[in-house]
């Protein structure tokens, strides 16, 4: 009896062991059983994360929903890159690039570039990029129906002509960003759907690192390697970065990646973390500023208005909203100061330039309930028996607000904006909607108030313009919008938009001017109120790296690996870190 | 994912309905000598008088707890992350952004009450409906009834949930509670449709049958009472069922919105680093006060059944 | 027997059908539109690019044909072994996303579920057999028992990840560890294991040795029990008669439990962001990625349909009282 379950015992362990062993199977070494496997040295390795949601699956950089962290920067590079902390353009795989005409562009690539697969980068191969666009499924397709074809190749120019007005500021912002893939495994595109679904195993570029294909694990990481060869090092244009491997790991909850951050485990993390600030002030954990805001601001978080609805309609009756909310208790209770209050125009620290004192000090709003609930009983509305405001007729006011169900800053955000705005006589409630629901309802304007943070940082505000004033109001026949949620239809506006685009960045007064009246139109009219800035959330530890970026010193760079982020000045926070253990040796 | 459904049949799976169907049903056929023995029995039974206490002194402080508590549940209003201190009424201290957790956790203790009696009672009526249909019945009816039981059994709960929760604008804690009353009766149903089986070939239900006696009746008359204790002792495990499931639901986001719960409590502290920044006093609480439920359900359970078995009454 | 199991397997296909068609009506009952998400996380400032994009990624996913139409491919597809692709995730086939996070969540749950069930009989045995061990086994299954998963888990993490920093969460294996056969990659698998596996372990083991020690006890006060004592036979064997007979439900509730363990293994992985398939379910779940879900509850489905089909076999085979019984059944 006690043999037979002892056996039995035995039976159940060997069982266990089998299982983990299933697990164990799963990694591919295929060399056979050793005790000690290859790992990457901790001391050569930075570990990031805060990009990846989900599974690492996408090598295809168009898809900027999906491709695996340092795709573009790491391995694709651009012609350019901007740093929005000193608005310049860096020259990267273009040596220059120069409106040579007024309707002619001019891209003289840089020589010495070599591709991952030993090809030397050629200005053909520029060209063949930007052919790419010509698939409606690219989201440059509207600048290329522009371009006069052939593109003319000439040496190591490519020269773009432009069959009407360039759109200077989408042309200067497509030049940063589109990613240069190899021709060779980029012929593969060839239709508009296959741009889409592009994803090759091991992509070839001419950044630093390259894809270590053993080491990649779609539940769990992406490894990048470092090439023996980096023409930005080679070149003197950029250190050679220090970190032998490259390691972004897919997100985890929150409480964990704090615990990765304070364990040594990641490096850089750019999730944002509730309560991250307590960590800094005890020295625990490192961030771009040491005290409040901590973070760089990436974009601004809004609340979007239906203006097609009344009372919402009327802008006194929103410019009275945007004073009732005090988003100062949001900065401070909701984000521990992690956020920047916005300005009343909305625009980023990063085009503070553009922002117009005279203006702001003329039409923008502050918090003010008192304020805002006598600037409505002047302007007609009644109050109902309760003491809130109610529309002009008398009838009661009930706004509607969402924010995607268990986004907890933003529903925390929400009930402070319920609450505030209650002390100017202004009644919201809640509406809970997941963010699918949520999603659709703004696009298709099924919404009194939404909280919403469209655009990202960039190298002109005209993308936050375009956000704002886009027309017409697109509804295809889904009825869905893609920019313009709030559904403010203000012609005069939107040309001013669409001549910013089109104005050559040789004419500041020009665009200067035109900066001053799109801001005057938003402060005036509050077709939506500005809130808060949202940071670039990175925290980073020394245990491993040091000469992180900070807000003191030479490194002014972001440090964040967030797609369309190592193209601004994220890749140089990588070329500059420096191992804590290259004394010793590692 | 039929698997909160569940979560109270792997324990009861090994607990209730197995040990019920091991025992012989006639046991109960003679009514328990009396309702004054067998309360005799009850007030001796430690198990049972322990279980009762720690569920009624939770019941209490459910009841209480939200009138005492000095700030709402989902105010944004005190210092934030403040360990439990008696200045300001925050005797369980606040969350990372300044919620009174007392207040939370009573409400959310409320919470639990409601979705169990609610859910577990749903549950246990459509468990009872289809076990004792398809137990009478037999045949046909049997066999379609068990596979309804089977497809509730297998079907994604999760993602019923996620669907209706798309739909239904605001979801309330008698929502979940419905929800999870739809969703959790299978065990039940199988149990009590064994029963009812070898009930309806006892003698005195063939004598009711012969003596022209309508389904209802006899099942309503016949063979309910007498598995009576039976039933009440399945649905304080659906009730403990259902404060589980409703927990784990909560937890992944799928839970009340217009509300706290103490599967939210956990959730939200979770999502808000409470571990790291050792804000136990946030995720502490509930748990343990969802575990005293349960456990002293279970436990109340165990006691009762050894009240209503006289033969159990020697352990 | 034969006429029993084509029963069963008739049964159980029908249950498929109505559990699967169930699952596919979720992601197409849904309010919204899931390409919408997709599109909102890719920034386009042009909105007749975007409208293309959009047409475009209708088509991938057959958004843009008639229900019925999409149904029928639904089921066309399924045969070929196809559960659709990603819409977060495009263009990965959500077979793809299955197969690789599934290892971790069978990894989990098969030594968690089997040794649970194990030893928490054993214990329950031990617990019927002893006054002591029943007075003081029996509480802390009862505390176990009631223990949300969850809560373990959360629990677990605080003290051994945070406070004392012994065991590491988040992963199955540490970040910087190379993969391939090794016992140091079998140790760091192993260590990032354990702390799930201890929280559905601990939870499920109490319900069994509860469920174990009561089942005995009815056993041993029932009528055969006693008979065989009056005959004198001696404890030990009526004990292991009890044990014997106690087992049977056990084994019923073995296929119920999978499915709640299943459960439990969901929000395990995701307090311990182990990636299997609960983490990718819940994934799915916070993005709204319908078809991910829709592929892995039909997973999940299956793999519950074929246990409790298992469980069927074996108990007919166990028990020869059930092959009679469920005859008899048939017939009436």
């Amino acid at each position: 009896m006690i043999t037979r379950r002892k056996r039995a015992a035995a039976g159940w362990v060997l069982a266990a062991v089998g299982a983990i062993a299933v697990i164990a199977a799963f990694g591919t070494g295929g060399a056979g059983a050793t005790w000690q496997a290859k790992s990457y040295p901790r001391s050569q390795t930075l570990i990031t994360s805060g990009t990846q949601w989900g599974n690492v699956v996408s090598m295809n950089p168009f898809n900027t929903a999906t491709y695996a962290a340092g795709t573009i920067g790491l391995v694709n590079e651009t012609l350019l890159r901007y740093d929005p902390l000193h608005n310049t353009y860096i020259s990267w795989l273009a040596k220059s690039t120069k409106w040579t005409g007024p309707k002619q562009y001019t891209v003289v690539v840089r020589s010495g570039v070599t591709w991952s697969d030993g090809k030397t980068l050629k200005a053909s191969d520029v060209a063949f990029n930007v052919n790419l666009a010509r698939f409606n499924t690219s989201q440059w397709n509207n600048l290329y129906q522009n371009l006069k074809l052939p593109i003319q190749v000439k040496g190591n120019s490519v020269i773009f002509s432009f069959k009407g007005t360039p759109n200077y500021v989408q042309w200067q912002n497509m030049i940063w960003n589109m990613p240069m893939i190899s021709p060779v495994q980029g012929k593969t595109i060839k239709t508009a759907q296959e741009l889409t679904t592009y994803n090759p195993h091991n992509p070839v570029g001419t950044g630093p690192y390259k894809l270590d294909t053993s080491g990649y694990d779609v539940t769990t990481r992406v490894v990048w390697v470092k090439r023996d060869h980096w023409w930005a090092s080679d070149q003197k244009v950029a250190p050679s970065p220090a970190p032998k491997y490259v390691i972004d790991l897919v997100n985890t909850s929150n409480t964990n990646s704090l615990a990765a951050v304070l364990t040594g485990v990641e490096d850089l993390n750019n999730n944002y973390l509730p309560g991250v600030n307590k960590l800094v002030d005890s020295g625990k954990v490192q961030t771009f500023f040491p005290k409040a805001p901590y973070m760089l601001s990436a974009n601004t978080a809004w609340l979007e208005p239906n203006t097609t609805k009344a009372p919402l309609n009327d802008p006194v009756f929103r410019k009275a909203l945007a004073m009732s909310i005090d988003v100062n208790k949001i900065v401070s209770d909701d984000y521990q100061n992690l956020v920047l209050k916005a300005s009343p125009t909305g625009l980023l620290p990063t085009w503070s330039k553009y922002v117009n004192a005279k203006a702001v000090k003329t039409f923008g709003f502050k918090h003010n309930p008192a304020a805002a609930k006598s600037m409505l009983l002047k302007a007609g509305y009644k109050t109902d028996g309760s003491g809130m405001i109610a529309n002009k007729d008398g009838s009661k006011i009930d706004l509607e607000i969402a924010v995607p169900q268990g986004w907890s800053d933003w529903e925390a955000a929400r009930d402070m904006i319920i609450a505030s705005a209650k002390q100017a006589g202004i009644r919201i409630h809640a509406k809970v909607k997941d963010y699918n629901a949520w999603q659709s309802d703004r696009n298709t304007g099924k919404f009194d108030l939404v909280v919403d943070n469209a655009y990202q940082i960039s190298d002109n505000p005209w993308t936050y313009w375009n956000g704002i004033f886009h027309l017409p109001i697109i509804t295809s026949g889904t009825g869905q919008t893609f920019a313009n949620f709030e559904r403010y239809s203000n012609q005069a506006a939107w040309k001013l938009t669409q001549q910013l685009d089109r104005t050559s960045p040789s004419e500041t007064a020009t665009i200067k001017s035109l900066n001053n009246s799109l801001q005057t139109v938003l402060m005036k009219d509050v077709p939506m109120i500005p809130l808060w800035y949202n940071g670039i959330w990175a925290q980073m530890t020394s245990k491993y790296w040091t000469h992180w970026p900070a807000a003191t010193g030479g490194r002014q760079y972001i440090p964040a690996m967030w797609r369309g982020y190592l193209q601004m000045t994220g890749i140089d926070t990588i070329t500059h870190v420096k191992s804590t253990r290259q004394a010793t040796g590692g | 994912m039929s698997a909160p459904a569940n979560v109270s049949t792997v324990r009861e799976g090994g607990e209730l309905p197995a040990g019920a169907a091991s025992r012989a049903p006639d046991e109960e056929a003679k009514p328990v000598s009396g309702l004054r023995e067998t309360l005799y029995f009850a007030v001796r039974n430690k198990k049972l008088v322990f279980g009762l206490a720690v569920t009624l002194s939770m019941l209490a402080l459910a009841i209480v707890g939200p009138i005492i508590a000095r700030h709402p549940p989902l105010e944004y209003g005190g210092r934030l992350s403040l360990a439990p201190t008696t200045h300001g009424g925050y005797w369980l201290g606040t969350t990372l952004l300044g919620q009174d957790v007392f207040s939370q956790f009573v409400t959310g203790l409320r919470m639990a009450f409601i979705v169990g009696v609610l859910g577990g009672g749903i549950a246990a009526v459509v468990g009872m409906v289809v076990g004792f249909t398809a137990g009478y019945r037999g045949g046909i009816v049997d066999e379609l009834l068990n596979m309804l039981t089977n497809v509730v059994l297998v079907i994604p709960t999760f993602a019923l949930l996620l669907v209706l929760a798309a739909y239904l604008q605001a979801r309330g804690i008698v929502t979940e509670a419905i929800f999870i009353g739809l969703t959790s009766w299978p065990w039940a149903a199988r149990a009590v449709r064994a029963q009812t089986f070898s009930l309806t070939s006892r003698d005195f239900v063939s004598l009711a049958r012969l003596s022209g006696s309508s389904s209802r009746q006899i099942i309503f008359k016949e063979i309910a009472p007498n598995m009576s204790s039976y039933l009440f002792m399945m649905f304080i495990l659906l009730f403990g069922g259902a404060i589980l499931i409703a927990a784990t639901l909560d937890f992944i986001g799928l839970g009340p919105s217009n509300t706290i719960s103490l599967g939210m409590m956990m959730q939200l502290s979770v999502q808000n680093a409470a571990l790291q920044l050792h804000l136990w006093w946030w995720f502490l609480p509930p748990g343990l006060a969802i575990m005293a439920i349960v456990g002293s359900l279970y436990v109340m359970n165990v006691g009762l059944d050894e009240v209503f078995n006289p033969r159990l009454r020697s352990m | 027997m034969l006429r029993y199991l084509l029963r069963k397997l008739l049964v159980y296909s029908l249950t498929f059908v109505v559990a699967v068609t169930i699952d596919w009506s979720i992601p197409h009952l849904m309010p919204g539109n899931p390409v919408l998400t997709l599109m909102s996380r890719i920034q386009i400032q042009n909105g007749e690019v975007a409208q293309h994009l959009y047409d475009s990624y209708m088509r991938s996913f057959n958004l843009d044909l008639p229900l019925w139409k999409q149904y029928w491919f639904f089921w066309v597809s399924l045969f070929h072994g196809d559960l659709g692709t990603s819409i977060m995730q495009f263009p990965t086939p959500v077979s793809t996303i299955i197969v690789h996070a599934m290892p971790y969540t069978l990894g989990l749950l098969i030594p968690a579920t089997l040794l649970s069930w194990y030893v928490g009989n054993k214990l329950g045995a031990l617990a019927a057999r002893r006054k002591v061990l029943d007075n003081s086994l029996l509480p802390v299954g009862y505390v176990l028992t009631a223990t949300p998963y969850m809560w373990l888990a959360i629990l677990m993490s605080f003290l051994f990840a945070v406070t004392w920093q012994v065991l590491p969460v988040g992963f199955a294996y540490d970040p910087t560890a190379g993969r391939g056969w090794s016992l140091s990659f079998g140790l760091d698998l192993f260590r990032h294991w354990l702390l799930p596996f201890l929280s559905l372990f601990l939870v499920s083991c109490g319900g069994w040795a509860i469920g174990m020690r009561n089942l005995i006890i009815y056993e041993l006060e029932s009528d055969y029990a006693h008979y065989l004592e009056s005959l004198g036979a001696p404890r030990k064997l009526v004990r292991k008669y009890a044990f014997r007979n106690a087992l049977l439900p056990q084994i019923t509730g073995l296929a119920l439990a999978l499915g709640a363990v299943i459960a439990g293994a969901l929000v395990t992985e995701i307090v311990f962001s182990y990636p299997g398939l609960g983490y990718q379910v819940y994934r799915a779940i916070t993005n709204q990625d319908y078809f991910v879900i829709q592929g892995i509850f039909l997973f999940i489905i299956v793999g519950v349909l074929i246990a409790n089909f298992v469980v069927d076999i074996v108990y007919v085979i166990v028990d020869p009282r059930t092959r009679i019984g469920m005859q008899e059944g048939g017939q009436a």
